[in-house]
């Protein structure tokens, strides 16, 4: 992860996404303009239903815009096929998801080193990584637990640690604090904080908590479809 | 990804997941072993309905009333009027030999086996019987039975049976050519007695030589004047198909229940599968998140899903294997025709076929509708 801090790393110009939830159609990106520098840490934070999640799956490659540019790592996402946004979301890409989302059935290092899995590497290779990765996020002594033995904060720790595993350029974390107490949110974000200094990796994190935009390097609000710029951090 | 860590995923997800991987093993084992039963009870329904053809030169003379070949009845007048119609018209030598064969049908231990009896000499050279163990019936107390009917009752050779106060002694094990029913045959002199009659039997044979198309043959007997008239001639088979008018409701059970139990594997497999696939739809949209592609994902599925089956088809012939071979104590029994169950190669084949298309599909269906859905919206639900 090279870290150039005049690199915008992600550029999005007039996004919008509509769907159809049931017969409503749903406005939930109005033209979204958005630069996030390499390295940078930025929290998005908004009442539900403003359109973070949205525009977090846009910028992962999760979802395409209804119009709208994007531009990821040198990549545009809103023209690439299915198969290149699923190499793109595996090479560029690192998520952290509210629930976990950690496979029931692997354990902590098993699940954290998925992405490399994804990529090829033999599991023994993997799992060397991997162990480091845990460590980083310390949970080097609960690798063999399965998701169900760990607290939710550990939980957590092990997707941020299966996010960081494959050293993507950026990490998009959707409310990752979301369903964990106060003082283990804190926690977690300032692991996130710590990686993002130590490893150079670009956060973007939606979320409700107002704590992390302290940690911020930029903070944006997120309503009803629309993007404002908030408190530029040193 | 890698081979080794494909399988190695693999055996982690179906390890974990062993409650319910048993389950669905067990719920494809149960639809496997009901393909199995009906396709093994249908090949039976086909024994029965299907006659082999044989080289028999026999043409059998029966009263065309007769709804049971028990109920016919002619003398040896018949039986020679009817030999010279055929001498008249394909020449001296076309008729080898014309016996008479007494018929009954009886019930031993609660099953019905048919009794034969025909002149020594025509019994062990014209009668289509293979001798397989012991010997020909010497005097009129002896008889010969076939395999089946030794099988059903448990008799030996040298066992006696005692039918209508005489006491048998079975001198040897015979094989029939034609319908494999369970029988016992013995000499004419020996019915005669055993059944108390004197010139009159049920079915009149006439041997025709090998120049001579049986068909024609029996084509011009029926039309002939000189023909006594009511009776019927018939082959073998076309007798054995006259007195059973059934075997045509056998012919289309068994098609029926075939196509029951191939409708029943396919959608039972479709079933299981798919539902497993709908219930790992969250998984499913992690991994493609993380950057498996959905090829990736679809060979891991359709792995698992054929793994689960096979292990299950395994399981189902084993099970079957027992059934199959506990049913030969209890052979099913038709108009004295024996039959088992039994797994025939066909049977396994198409049902190891049917599985794993069925299983192929349920996975390629619920995948294609699954990858319908955007990523976004499978996150989402």
């Amino acid at each position: 992860m090279s870290t150039n801090p005049s690199e915008c790393l992600i550029q999005g110009r007039g996004l919008q996404k509509n769907y159809r939830r049931g017969k409503v159609q749903v406005e939930a990106l109005r033209g979204v303009d958005l630069d996030v520098p390499r390295g940078a840490f930025v929290v998005i934070v908004g009442p539900s239903g403003g359109g973070k999640t949205t525009l977090l799956h846009l910028l992962g490659g999760i979802d395409r815009p209804s119009a709208g540019q994007i531009r990821v790592d040198g990549q545009a996402l809103e023209t690439a096929s299915e198969s290149e946004l699923t190499r793109f979301r595996r090479d560029h890409i690192g998520f952290v998801f509210q629930f976990y989302n950690l496979l029931p059935s692997l354990n902590a290092l098993d699940n954290t080193i998925l992405p490399l899995l994804a990529r090829g590497w033999s599991w023994k290779k993997a799992s060397q990584c991997g162990q480091a990765f845990l460590q980083r996020v310390g949970l080097q002594a609960r690798w063999q637990h399965m998701p169900g033995e760990l607290s939710g904060g550990e939980q957590q720790r092990v997707a941020i640690a299966r996010a960081l595993v494959g050293e993507p350029a950026v990490i998009l974390a959707d409310e990752p604090t979301g369903d964990l107490d106060s003082a283990t949110s804190r926690e977690i974000i300032q692991l996130m904080v710590h990686l993002n200094q130590q490893l150079g990796a670009t956060f973007i994190i939606a979320t409700h908590n107002q704590t992390a935009c302290q940690y911020a390097t930029r903070t944006y609000e997120m309503r009803d479809g629309l993007l404002s710029p908030g408190l530029e951090a040193s | 990804m890698k081979f080794s860590v494909f399988g190695a995923y693999l055996f982690k997800d179906l390890f974990f997941d062993r409650g319910r991987s048993f389950l669905t093993i067990f719920s494809l084992t149960a639809v496997i072993v009901s393909y199995l039963a009906a396709s093994a009870i249908s090949d039976v329904f086909l024994e029965f309905g299907s006659q082999p053809q044989t080289g028999s030169r026999n043409l059998l003379i029966v009263s065309d009333y007769a709804l049971d070949p028990m109920q016919s009845k002619l003398d040896d007048s018949i039986l020679q009027a009817a030999a010279e119609v055929v001498r008249q018209e394909f020449g001296p030598d076309s008729v080898l030999s014309a016996f008479p064969t007494i018929y009954r049908t009886l019930n031993i231990n609660g099953r019905n086996l048919r009794m034969l009896a025909v002149p020594r000499e025509n019994l062990m050279r014209d009668s289509s019987l293979t001798l397989l163990e012991g010997d020909w019936p010497e005097s009129d107390e002896h008889v010969i039975v076939t395999q089946e009917a030794l099988q059903l009752n448990g008799w030996k050779i040298g066992d006696r049976i005692l039918i209508r106060g005489s006491n048998l002694l079975i001198t040897g094990r015979v094989q029939e050519e034609a319908a494999r029913t369970s029988a016992i045959w013995m000499t004419y002199d020996g019915g005669q007695k055993l059944f108390n009659v004197q010139s009159d039997f049920q079915i009149g044979v006439l041997q025709i030589d090998d120049s001579q198309d049986l068909t024609t043959v029996q084509a011009h007997l029926e039309q002939d004047p000189h023909f006594p008239t009511g009776y019927a001639v018939y082959l073998n088979q076309q007798l054995y198909e006259r007195y059973t008018d059934i075997v045509r409701d056998f012919l289309k059970a068994a098609f029926s229940i075939a196509a029951l139990a191939s409708g029943a594997v396919i959608l039972g497999t479709f079933n299981a599968t798919s539902l497993t696939m709908a219930e790992r739809k969250q998984e499913i949209a992690i991994l493609q998140t993380i950057g498996f592609t959905s090829r990736t994902i679809r060979l891991f599925l359709l792995g698992r899903t054929h793994l689960q089956t096979l292990v299950a088809f395994c399981l189902a012939w084993g099970v079957m294997a027992i059934i199959v071979q506990n049913s030969l104590k209890f052979p099913i029994v038709f108009y004295a025709k024996t039959a088992v169950l039994r797994l025939s190669p066909e049977i396994l084949f198409l049902g190891f076929l049917l599985t794993m298309l069925s299983a192929s599909l349920g996975v390629w269906l619920t995948a294609r509708a699954q990858s319908s859905l955007s990523l976004a919206d499978q996150l989402r639900e």
